[in-house]
């Protein structure tokens, strides 16, 4: 099931990153030929990239490629890593919880705003970060269920 | 430490008082932000303590505006910016000659359209304007004078993202570009763009003088900087404190416009030392131009609003 | 109050907790502490923190290297500087330095460098009986040059956040990245004669004119950024657009590189590496608010002016800072949390931006072949099988030579700010 996740989301972050690319092409080649920018492309494509950042946070974090500093953990023996393993998740499902929450009202606040250059609500913008930690947090409690079913 | 207290708060309390805004030292926000703090922490008898973050250290201006909202922000000195985020059906601000000179601008404001804007940003925001102070006029810089409208036909301009701008300056004949005003110097020095326009403070601070040889004083803009209290701030303090802010807040503005009236002199001394040549303009032939433009985004503000601030100025 | 930030930032790195979450919970023990700031704030610094236009040259200038790449570029250019240098004592060894360098033209991370041409490399050196030691320490010094010389992550981030030109910043890397290589190929020298290393046989003049002629499409990515942005055509972001299109036109119509789902998967290779770093660029701009909050900026002005307001005094305690900060959290985190922290200092005291921003850039490079978090150094120890420890010690005398050319930096500032004045100007 991870598995397919990963593929849907890589596909997802791919596309999108296609998206923000033929956006600042359009914006770059319009300058040359048409006389005049498109303005709103350029502005867009961050929207892309944000969550290209984001739902590409999901996919680090299922693989477990985030980038960690490993210092402790490399000298002590694996039964107590398998501790320190357990509560760092439970510490990170904690965080996870709190930013997703806290990040609703964010997305209200932001949801009678608009992009500068076109009329486009700012909460497709700022929900990257609460779909980014609502999958997160899905993940979490999925693999914490199958750990103990496997006991 | 910031207070729990909900609305009304006690008398013997302190209240810490966050103050964001764009400037960095020296700029006229900073150091009326720094006159206020005095004021406000001096009639308090200290209880309110003001904490400045100037330079944008808290957040972007676009951010800020909610940060206000939610409650991380206490207040912020700020451009048009918390108009076109917290009450867009009357920012019609951005829009060029407006306003003929400074003191049309300041009777707007204060005047009974002002008292609409107040009542739209508290309703959609919780943000509570409690004062205004001038900006400089932004004036166009190029490498060939420009002295009226029809000679700006073909002129490569950089300008910020807004789509008012850039009808504004397409309607004027002008090829607008948006870049982005950390890459401006380059850009001009490039010749990516010829022109660009900015009040003279910026205009002056990242030397725009070495790469422009003349400030046509269009004067196309009167902008002004707003000065901002977040509702949920506002609403802890006792009735006491929020009348002190309320009447420092409406206090600041002659501070704040006798400070920036001698900047522009001074700004307008220093670059001319530096070889820059200003223009007189025939402001008529660009307001002629432009006068269209604010019918074309009449859509987008609070029905006849325009015609409304007219009125209110042939009044005066 | 800032220890228990500081605190909490220690434990989540010491339990293994991602970076990026680690700096995210330190922010959130702020807020625990500080009841009346609601905790809105976190998300929202999170999101503005990835949204800036300056910061999608991060993904182009890695998708350019990654098309790149793909093609089998990066053998090309390992054919080619073997023609060019394989025939000096140490042959192989120097071509492990020149082809970093060429390869920092076509990518901005010191990461890619590591892994596309120390892959490469290695392998090639330990082949011909280099130490294993050593083969892995030239890597990971000759990474430093990536991000020194133009294009650069890490200058786009320094640029945005401090408002410099990022142009500006590129032009400045090009001599002390042109330094870096010179300094580490007299040192590969020296040792490779004292130890002994092998030499191969001279390339003829049409071998060699052969292998530049394969490997022009990648030496030439650099002179498309850079004429870009010189010539006035572009900006670094859009600069950052026209080399993905020139990698991709390169890609399929020189190098016949028609898999579309390979190229495809490229754009999702950069889109991973793209959220790893502005992951962590989000969590450090939400727990920087915190920073700024507390005026820390203030405190550390106030601290280090009281030592001494000489310019270059000042510079050396805030690069010796960056270089013991760099052990411990990565380039993108140190600069999003320091710079707009240290920028009102850097001003007030004279020290040119671009100065600053260049050699930051270098110092913070270092730490990544440093213990205990050094990202080109995992690269490296994943591929050469070697401990942090043995890698570590390997690299000890590339540190002279790399502290050798932030010395001649520092006092010497001309090679950075000389070139960006001549053709920049201002
Ligand atoms: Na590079
Ligand atoms: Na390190």
């Amino acid at each position: 099931m991870e598995k397919k996740l990963v593929r849907i989301l890589e596909t997802i972050c791919g596309a999108f990153l296609v998206a923000m690319v033929a956006l600042l092409f359009a914006q770059v080649g319009t300058r040359y030929i048409l006389q005049g920018s498109l303005l709103w492309a350029g502005e867009i494509a961050v929207w892309f990239f944000v969550w290209i950042t984001y739902l590409g946070a999901v996919i680090l974090y299922i693989n477990k490629k985030h980038i960690i500093v490993d210092i402790l953990t490399t000298f002590l023996p694996e039964k107590v890593n398998k501790t320190i393993e357990m509560i760092s998740s439970v510490i990170i499902l904690i965080f996870l919880l709190i930013v997703f929450k806290e990040s609703i009202p964010v997305v209200i606040s932001y949801s009678k705003q608009t992009a500068t250059s076109i009329a486009l609500s700012k909460k497709y913008l700022f929900s990257s970060l609460t779909v980014s930690t609502g999958l997160m947090i899905l993940y979490t409690i999925y693999s914490f269920i199958r750990k103990l079913r496997r006991r | 430490e910031g207070s729990k207290e909900s609305a009304g708060g006690s008398a013997d309390k302190t209240y810490e008082m966050s103050i964001s805004y764009g400037g960095a030292s020296g700029g006229e926000d900073d150091i009326s932000a720094k006159e206020f703090k005095k004021r406000i922490e001096e009639k308090s008898n200290g209880r309110i303590e003001v904490k400045l973050y100037g330079n944008e250290q808290l957040g972007k201006e676009v951010d800020i505006v909610n940060m206000l909202e939610l409650g991380n922000v206490d207040m912020a000195i700020m451009g048009t910016t918390v108009h076109q985020q917290a009450a867009p059906e009357y920012n019609i601000w951005s829009a060029y000659y407006i306003f003929k000179n400074s003191d049309e601008v300041m009777h707007v404001l204060n005047g009974s359209i002002g008292d609409r804007v107040e009542k739209a940003m508290l309703d959609n925001k919780g943000i509570r304007i409690i004062g205004y102070g001038l900006r400089g006029p932004r004036h166009l810089t190029s490498l060939r004078p420009i002295r009226k409208a029809s000679e700006v036909q073909g002129l490569k301009i950089r300008i910020p993202l807004q789509p008012i701008y850039v009808e504004s300056w397409k309607a004027l004949g002008a090829q607008p570009q948006a870049i982005a005003y950390g890459e401006l110097y380059m850009a001009l020095r490039q010749g990516i763009v010829e022109a660009q326009e900015n009040p003279l403070a910026y205009i002056y601070a990242p030397h725009f003088d070495e790469v422009q040889d003349y400030v046509n004083q269009t004067a196309h803009q009167r902008a002004f900087f707003t000065y901002v209290v977040s509702e949920k701030f506002f609403q802890k303090l006792p009735a006491d404190l929020q009348e002190l802010v309320l009447e420092e807040g409406e206090g600041i503005t002659q501070f704040h416009n006798d400070l920036l009236a001698a900047g522009e002199e001074d700004y307008k001394k220093k670059l001319q030392e530096k070889g820059m040549e200003f223009i007189e303009v025939d402001v008529d032939s660009f307001q002629q131009a432009l006068k269209d433009i604010p019918n074309q985004f009449a859509d987008s503000w609070v029905d006849g609003l325009y015609d409304d601030i007219k009125a209110e100025i042939a009044n005066m | 109050m800032l220890t228990v930030v500081l605190i909490t930032m220690l434990l989540g790195f010491l339990l293994g907790i991602p970076v990026a979450i680690t700096l995210g919970l330190a922010t959130l023990s702020y807020f625990f502490m500080n009841p009346g700031l609601p905790m809105v704030n976190i998300p929202l610094r999170f999101v503005t923190g990835a949204e800036s236009y300056t910061l999608m040259a991060i993904p182009l200038y890695m998708l350019a290297g990654n098309i790149m790449n793909s093609t089998g570029v990066t053998d090309k250019i390992f054919r080619f500087t073997r023609a060019l240098v394989g025939h000096y004592t140490g042959g192989t060894a120097q071509v492990n330095i020149l082809a970093s360098f060429i390869f920092s033209g076509m990518s901005g991370s010191a990461l890619a460098d590591a892994s596309g041409v120390g892959k490469v490399l290695i392998k090639a050196m330990v082949d011909e009986g280099y130490d294993v030691e050593f083969s892995a320490a030239v890597t990971g010094a000759s990474a430093t040059i990536g991000p020194v010389f133009p294009p650069s992550i890490p200058m786009v981030l320094i640029g945005g956040v401090a408002g410099i030109s990022v142009g500006k910043l590129f032009i400045g890397g090009i001599i002390p990245g042109i330094m870096l290589a010179i300094y580490m190929m007299v040192l590969v020298y020296f040792i490779s004669k004292k130890r002994n290393y092998p030499k191969r046989s001279k390339a003829s003049l049409p071998e060699l004119g052969k292998e530049f002629w394969g490997a022009l499409p990648a030496l030439s990515t650099p002179v498309v950024i850079l004429g870009g942005i010189l010539g006035g055509l572009f900006t670094p972001t859009e600069a950052g657009v026209v080399a993905v299109f020139y990698a991709l036109v390169i890609g399929i119509f020189v190098y016949k590189q028609r898999d579309f789902g390979k190229i495809f998967q490229m754009f999702v290779d950069t889109a991973k590496g793209t959220a790893s770093i502005m992951f962590i660029v989000g969590a450090a701009y939400s727990l920087a608010w915190v920073f700024s909050k507390e005026q820390v900026g203030i405190l550390l002005t106030d601290g280090i002016t009281a030592l001494s307001s000489n310019p270059t005094v000042v510079l050396i305690l805030i690069l010796l800072g960056f270089l013991a900060a760099g052990c411990v959290l990565n380039p993108s985190a140190n600069i999003i949390i320091f710079v707009p922290m240290l920028m009102p200092l850097v001003m007030s005291v004279g020290i040119d931006l671009v100065h600053f921003g260049v050699l930051a850039t270098l110092v913070l490079m270092i730490g990544l072949v440093t213990p205990p978090l050094g990202l080109s150094m995992f690269i490296i120890c994943e591929i050469t099988g070697l401990t942090t420890m043995q890698f570590t010690k390997g690299m000890l005398i590339f540190f002279v030579a790399l502290l050798a050319v932030v010395v001649t930096m520092v006092f010497v500032p001309a090679t950075i700010t000389w070139l960006p004045q001549v053709i920049i100007g201002g």
